[in-house]
């Protein structure tokens, strides 16, 4: 009986048998597998299965940058000792053509830097939002000029004049020539300012360029562009042209074949992954850069960077916590690279002149005493960062550095609170920058001290934009600026005609003076208005800015001479030593 | 095979639209009830009332829900979905699904491998102290969130021995296989909750065949332990386990965007993330859908390898 149902049962299972020892093979391989260590087993495991899966992925240059791409992965430190040596010769096979055209700076390697960026980016500069293509659009075009920390550098622009009543700019070009070998011609700004200008294809940007007249440009000759503005402006240069003036060729937008006039040439533009930069070797300033080329990889994890970092699969990270910051402290294989204030975030609280309580100046001074700086910058920015003064712009351009420093009078707080009346304060928060919230939360106990108590109201940091009319009806609310020229941000963020006026300062007064500011031609003459401004800021306005968070960035030891422009770091100075 | 099988497939196949659909209009629901503005995001404190204003209505937001459905669902047959940046979306999809797929290729035959390693072999001794061990550490395997398997993973193997590369990140012009050795930690990251999960059911699904009338036959006629095992018990218990193993893709897909994430895999995972991150609705609509098919499709496969194993599946439609 049980032989015969055996049999039977054999039999029917003839197809099952067969899987059933596919899947002991299945199964013997794996176990196999797993026994033989990690090192080997993806390898020979997926190989077969996969590979048509990915040949998409894999186009005709997969092995020279993957030769590349081990050239400075494996062994970083050893390849730059060599071409620092000037011995281009020790890299056999590395590196194709690049290491041995290059005579008079010779390879310099090449610099991995892993940035937040998306799959969906584009590369087009008039439309770029992540911080790895801003990498990348710094690098492959030049800008008429730039804001390096602090100054205004001369880059395509020879100079740039305004007339007696800033209503019209001279902008003059040096004699620059894109990747393609044709010249940066007036007839390129204008198509740039022309398509900054229009909201539907820039609409980032085309704030900057909303008061050039684009219809009425006029090009006396091949070097030179007349700019008709729409109302006077003293402060184009600083205000307009140092945030964002690069020059695209007439036609183009950008994307994976961008040709521009910069420092490095795009290579491979794989969204998402990885921008890939080789040198210009015709730059046309003539100071070629030292490294061989750049190849910006998305990470969009801090930590993963730091790990990318630490494990040597890049040289740079770009943006790394402040926790993180601080355990590296003692690493010595990396460096951490405060981007200076001038390449900072200043944190905020806005009070709202316009609004009970802060209508009444006691009530807005009671607030600047109350807040204890030190503490947050301390506590919430891990002290990377410097305290503020209530005025954007530090360590920048006409900054007021004359104000005396708000400190903190606990007593003097309570005291003007009570006067004011006010023992009770509500603020609207949202994380919209990391620390913000800590920050609200800290402004709780602070406030505590000086008898007032806070109740926050958190809303989810991409709502916080949503609705203007709470922005501007919200007496009290967590606030942040990217950090720049206190003019600039004066003429944009406040008065009567200011985009994101949070605390209502304006008035006759203030706005003659911002206006005299704005439409001031004479540059020793704006830069007094610049400081009266920021004083009768300092006095009356609400805003409370509390830090400047510098951008925190970290590298191997060896990479020298990084710049930055707005936060966005630049390899064209920049130097690899082992 | 005939008539009752293809009718059965047929049916099969048209749950897994009705699904497919189900999933479409949830995915859609809750991305369009999610907290939040996409042009407000983009424009951030740049955003003036016109200029939101006009973005919305660029990226079609102040249209209806039916509207916006209908448009999302057209676009996403006739191949026109586009990213916030304007951007197509497909080509994007197809590059990060083939590497995730290859990712998801590796974790699934170390799923497998762990399933059915740990579940056959504490099936067998179902009760004795081997099976009380390996039941608790598959009790812990599926209690530790993957992304702390990651990070011990990173810390030990990528930063402490340096064994293993970190990240898994990749450089322009090369796929996941130019450089296998990225995919051992994100897979194992993946497949050891999956694998661990997986194993409680191949165990069972092992105890319950241990009794089945032909086994029991197999084993008193003499057979011998691994012969039993491989055409006696396998055969068995290979529907349940196909099942199983189509149930952890879900724990794969899942799990792939937080660990896609951690490693700095170029995947599907990471570009539903940053997709997330920036309210990129076309993108999250897609690869969200993307996801929800490889998981029907997983279980469609493991049906069909249950149909083909199990005659008495077949006939009872």
């Amino acid at each position: 009986m049980t032989r015969f149902r055996n049999v039977r049962v054999s039999r029917r299972t003839s197809y099952p048998r067969a899987l059933s020892w596919v899947l002991a093979l299945v199964l013997l391989m794996a176990v196999g597998a797993c026994g033989e260590d990690q090192p080997s087993p993806s390898g020979e495991a997926e190989a077969p299965t996969t590979s048509a899966a990915t040949t998409t992925a894999a186009p005709a240059s997969t092995e020279a940058p993957s030769a590349a791409d081990e050239t400075s992965a494996g062994d970083g430190a050893a390849e730059t000792t060599a071409t620092t040596a000037g011995e281009s010769a020790t890299e056999p096979a590395s590196d194709d053509d690049e290491m041995v055209t290059d005579e008079p700076v010779s390879g310099g390697g090449w610099v991995r830097v892993g940035a937040l960026g998306a799959a969906t980016d584009s590369f087009n500069p008039f439309f770029a939002q992540s911080l790895s293509d801003y990498i990348g659009l710094w690098a492959v075009y030049d800008s008429l000029v730039w804001l390096v920390g602090a100054e205004v550098e001369y880059g395509l622009a020879e100079s740039v004049t305004p007339n007696e009543d800033g209503t019209e700019w001279t902008i003059v070009l040096k004699d620059a020539t894109f990747h393609d070998g044709s010249p940066v011609r007036p007839q390129d700004v204008v198509y740039t300012f022309t398509t900054m200008a229009d909201p539907a294809s820039a609409p980032f940007m085309s704030q900057f360029f909303f008061n050039i007249d684009v219809a009425n440009i006029s090009i006396p000759d091949d070097r030179t562009l007349v700019v008709p503005l729409h109302s006077p402006q003293g402060d184009f240069l600083e205000r307009n042209l140092a945030t964002v003036s690069l020059v695209v060729p007439e036609g183009s937008i950008g994307g994976p074949g961008a040709v521009g006039s910069g420092p490095f040439k795009l290579e491979a533009y794989e969204p998402g992954k990885s921008i890939r930069l080789v040198r210009n070797e015709d730059y046309w300033t003539g100071m070629l850069p030292a490294l061989d080329g750049i190849e910006v990889i998305v990470i969009n994890d801090a930590n993963a960077r730091l790990n990318a970092l630490k494990a040597g699969e890049i040289e740079f990270a770009a943006g790394i916590t402040p926790s993180a910051a601080l355990a590296e402290a003692d690493n010595p294989d990396i460096v951490v690279l405060p981007a200076g204030v001038a390449n900072s975030t200043a944190h905020s609280f806005a009070a709202n002149t316009t609004l009970p309580p802060f209508d009444n100046p006691d009530a807005v001074r009671a607030l600047k005493l109350a807040v204890d700086r030190e503490a947050l910058v301390r506590t919430v920015l891990f002290g990377f960062g410097e305290v503020g003064n209530d005025i954007v712009g530090k360590g920048l351009p006409g900054y007021n550095d004359s104000l005396p420093q708000i400190g903190r009078d606990v007593e003097e707080a309570r005291r003007l609170f009570e006067a004011a009346g006010v023992t009770e304060l509500h603020m609207l928060t949202s994380e919209v920058v990391p620390g913000t919230l800590a920050a609200a939360e800290l402004l709780v106990q602070q406030l505590a001290e000086a008898g007032v108590t806070l109740t926050l109201e958190e809303i989810p940091p991409d709502q916080f934009y949503v609705d203007f009319m709470r922005l501007f009806t919200t007496p009290l609310q967590s606030a942040y600026w990217t950090n720049r020229p206190a003019a600039t941000q004066a003429a944009m963020m406040t008065g009567s005609m200011g985009g994101f006026n949070l605390t209502g300062i304006a008035g006759p007064e203030y706005d003659a003076l911002l206006g005299a500011l704005i439409a001031e031609v004479d540059s020793e003459r704006r830069g007094q208005l610049g400081l009266e401004v920021q004083e009768f800021l300092y006095h009356n306005d609400g805003m409370v800015v509390w830090a400047f968070q510098e951008d925190l960035n970290a590298a191997v030891s060896g990479l020298k001479g990084v710049t930055y422009s707005q936060s966005a770091p630049r390899f064209h100075l920049a130097t690899l030593e082992g | 095979m005939g008539g009752p099988l293809a009718r059965l497939l047929l049916r099969r196949m048209a749950a897994a639209i009705g699904v497919l659909w189900i999933a479409s209009v949830l995915l859609f629901s809750a991305v369009y009830v999610l907290p939040g503005d996409p042009a407000a995001r983009i424009l951030g404190n740049r955003a003036t009332p016109e200029t939101l204003a006009e973005l919305r209505a660029e990226l079609g937001l102040d249209r209806t829900y039916i509207e916006q459905y209908a448009g999302w669902i057209g676009d996403l047959f006739t191949g026109g979905a586009e990213s916030l940046a304007g951007q197509p979306v497909w080509p994007t999809l197809a590059e990060r699904g083939a590497n995730s797929l290859v990712l998801a290729g590796a974790a699934s035959l170390l799923v497998v491998a762990i399933a059915l390693a740990v579940g056959i072999y504490s099936g067998m001794r179902a009760g004795r102290p081997t099976d009380h061990a390996l039941s608790l550490g598959a009790v812990i395997g599926v209690s530790v969130p993957d992304f702390v398997i990651a990070g011990i993973l990173i810390a030990v193997f990528g930063l402490a021995l340096e064994w293993l590369p970190a990240v898994s990140v990749l450089t322009a012009g090369t796929g996941p296989l130019d450089r296998p050795e990225i995919l051992v930690l994100p897979a194992v990251a993946l497949a050891v909750p999956a694998g661990a999960w997986a194993s409680r059911y191949v165990r069972a699904a092992v105890v319950d065949a241990r009794t089945a009338p032909n086994v029991e036959a197999a084993r008193l006629a003499g057979l011998s332990r691994s012969r039993v095992l491989v055409r006696h018990l396998l055969p068995v218990a290979i529907g349940p386990i196909a099942q199983v193993v189509a149930a952890a893709t879900v724990f794969l897909v899942g799990g792939a965007v937080v660990v896609e994430q951690v490693f700095a895999y170029p995947g599907l995972g990471s570009l539903l993330a940053s997709a997330v991150g920036i309210k990129d609705v076309s993108v999250v609509l897609a690869t969200g859908m993307l996801m929800a098919a490889a998981v029907i499709v997983a279980f469609a496969v493991a049906d069909l390898v249950g149909l083909l194993t199990n005659p008495r599946l077949r006939r009872t439609p």
